[in-house]
């Protein structure tokens, strides 16, 4: 296609300045668009997160540069904490994702039959459900007093010995593994599906294991699929609000449902651009990584 | 070939676990374990949208009641957030699309200057948590005075409709033959008119598809909307918010029900026509 527009170009050269400035003002408003309202804030955010308020004795406020904030959420002993329950529920959720959805994307590749099809229809399900909704299903179901636990007692088991799971970490984990899974096992059955049958069964001709295909054929052919995936869900749980807000415990918090707070209820702009700042540093890595790879995607 | 063709599949079954009867038995075990953590979530909803009274430890409602449903049909805030939600969302869509559909079209047939910075600044929405970029533009939203108004909402909403809407057009230009647009103009139609008459019409699959998705994200788009457009506006996954922490647990059931219902109607229309495309271009509403 590339080498069509080109050739024909080199015939016209008047239709590819028209191409080059058409090109511009068709850009042109989704670009304006995302620098006023990502851009800016962004950069805005940063800078926010250096400025410092000081109140002098009549009471006027003056504005400096300085790393105060970035002094306060390494200082404050409640900030620091839910910077390391934020990263561990990221890295936990990410790890319990990826182990199920590879699962079922191995099921749903060399899995036949009636339960293999069930599942294919089932995965899905959670992709078309908002947070909110997903987050009041998982508190029903998991609460002390819901309906497990009702399970657990009607099968004999004491009041009072189901464990507590929301208003907990794991309701946090749970909820969002819930929310994650199918579309980790679209990105992780969509790089299995170009693994060839032919290539697994020559492994298994000369003598592979199951354990070896799986080791040395499956995993690695998987990894760059599997790879955006988990970037992408990392940023996302990371980043999210709604399921620590309405399943997490009041302390520690993850860094979403604190910045709210400080943003809304305390009105700290500083100290919430502040987390915000921390939160974009904490997934530099995944978000560089996950850039690359789609823009690897989108150039070819 | 007549022999070779029921050996294939056998042999490619079986190189995770040898014995064909445990192999069968360990998926439908993992296939219940799943629809299990999957759908009973949502039927305890249901049940609960449903209930007159359920005392614990009953598995199921010792009562059944429509009256919820009533008490929530009737009740003007929960009347209010849909007409707000029915009215922001096709909005964002109609707006994306006016933004997003020209540029996925630069993007996949026009020589665009700096095409590669562009397309990277594209992806930087995506790759920055939500809830950061949020809480930075409801800094800025204070500042300008879009904050609790319904265009700051909006415009809120667009970030991740547009970023989405461009990719998924993008694609869907690509893989429409360059040859037709050139036909029509080597036989005299204006750029314009061969991009209404012969482009336009066949991407309209992905764009009607894109469209759809935009609409369902600005409908069920909740902590945005909750940091920027509290108290005056409240749509309906922020009014949830407030049912669900004020324990109302039948109210909330039943609103949660009501709130799912047009994405699972979603669901059941375009199972068929979904392309793991366009669920890779980044529909994880985590």
């Amino acid at each position: 296609m590339a080498v069509v527009t080109s050739a024909r170009a080199v015939g016209r050269p008047r239709r590819r300045d028209r191409s080059r400035v058409a090109g511009v003002l068709l850009v042109l408003p989704s670009l304006l668009y995302l620098t006023v309202f990502v851009f800016i804030p962004v950069i805005k955010a940063f800078a926010t997160s250096f400025t410092v308020r000081d109140r002098d004795d009549a009471g006027n406020y003056t504005y400096r540069v300085g790393l105060d904030n970035y002094n306060q959420l390494i200082a404050s002993d409640t900030l620091r904490s839910n910077v390391i329950f934020t990263v561990f529920i990221a890295v936990a959720s990410v790890a319990i994702v990826f182990v199920i959805a590879y699962v079922i994307a191995l099921a749903l590749r060399f899995g036949r039959g009636p339960s293999a099809r069930f599942l294919g229809r089932i995965y899905i399900v959670p992709l078309f459900i908002p947070s909110v909704i997903a987050s009041y299903a998982m508190i029903t179901f998991l609460a002390n007093h819901g309906f497990v636990d009702g399970i657990l007692q009607a099968i004999g088991l004491p009041d009072g010995a189901f464990p507590k799971i929301v208003f907990d970490w794991k309701g946090i984990v749970i909820t969002q593994v819930w929310l994650s899974l199918p579309f980790m096992t679209v990105l992780l059955s969509s790089v299995l599906l170009e693994i060839s049958d032919s290539l697994i069964e020559s492994a298994r001709d000369v003598g592979a294991s199951s354990w070896q295909i799986f080791r040395h054929i499956v995993l690695p052919l998987s990894a760059p699929g599997a790879l955006i995936g988990v970037t992408f869900i990392f940023l996302g749980v990371i980043g999210g609000f709604t399921v620590p807000y309405l399943l997490g415990p009041n302390a520690p918090q993850m860094l979403g449902v604190s910045m709210v707070y400080y943003m809304t209820n305390y009105f700290e702009p500083y100290i919430a651009s502040t987390q915000a700042v921390a939160i974009f540093l904490l997934s530099l890595v995944a978000a560089v990584y996950y850039v690359r790879q789609q823009f690897k995607r989108e150039i070819r | 070939m007549a022999a070779q063709v029921p050996a294939l599949p056998a042999i490619r079954l079986t190189w995770w676990i040898d014995d064909a009867r445990i192999r069968r038995m360990l998926l439908r075990l993992f296939a219940a374990a799943l629809a299990v953590f999957i759908g009973i979530p949502l039927l305890t909803l249901v049940l609960w949208s449903f209930a007159g009274e359920w005392f614990w430890p009953n598995l199921i409602p010792t009562q059944w009641s429509l009256r919820w449903w009533q008490e929530v049909l009737e009740n003007p805030r929960v009347t209010n957030a849909m007409f707000l939600s029915f009215t922001i969302a096709p909005v964002v869509t109609l707006l994306t699309a006016l933004v997003a559909i020209p540029a996925g079209y630069a993007f996949a047939r026009l020589d665009v200057p700096f095409r590669r910075t562009l397309l990277l600044l594209f992806l930087i929405p995506n790759a920055f948590p939500r809830i950061g970029l949020y809480v930075s533009l409801a800094v800025l939203y204070y500042q300008i005075g879009l904050i609790d108004t319904y265009w700051g909402i909006v415009f809120l909403h667009m970030i991740g409709t547009m970023v989405y809407m461009t990719w998924i057009t993008t694609a869907t230009f690509r893989s429409i033959d360059p040859h037709l647009e050139e036909a029509a103009r080597d036989a005299g139609a204006s750029p314009l008119r061969a991009f209404f008459s012969v482009v336009l019409p066949l991407a309209m699959p992905g764009i009607i598809v894109a469209s759809l998705f935009s609409f369902l994200a600005s409908v069920d788009e909740a902590q945005g909307t909750l940091i920027v457009g509290t108290p005056h506006y409240i749509t309906m996954p922020v009014l949830l918010y407030t049912l669900i922490s004020s324990f109302q647990r039948p109210v909330a059931a039943v609103f949660s029900v009501l709130l799912a219902l047009p994405s699972l109607l979603l669901l059941i229309v375009a199972q068929r026509y979904l392309h793991s495309e366009y669920v890779a271009a980044g529909l994880g509403r985590v």
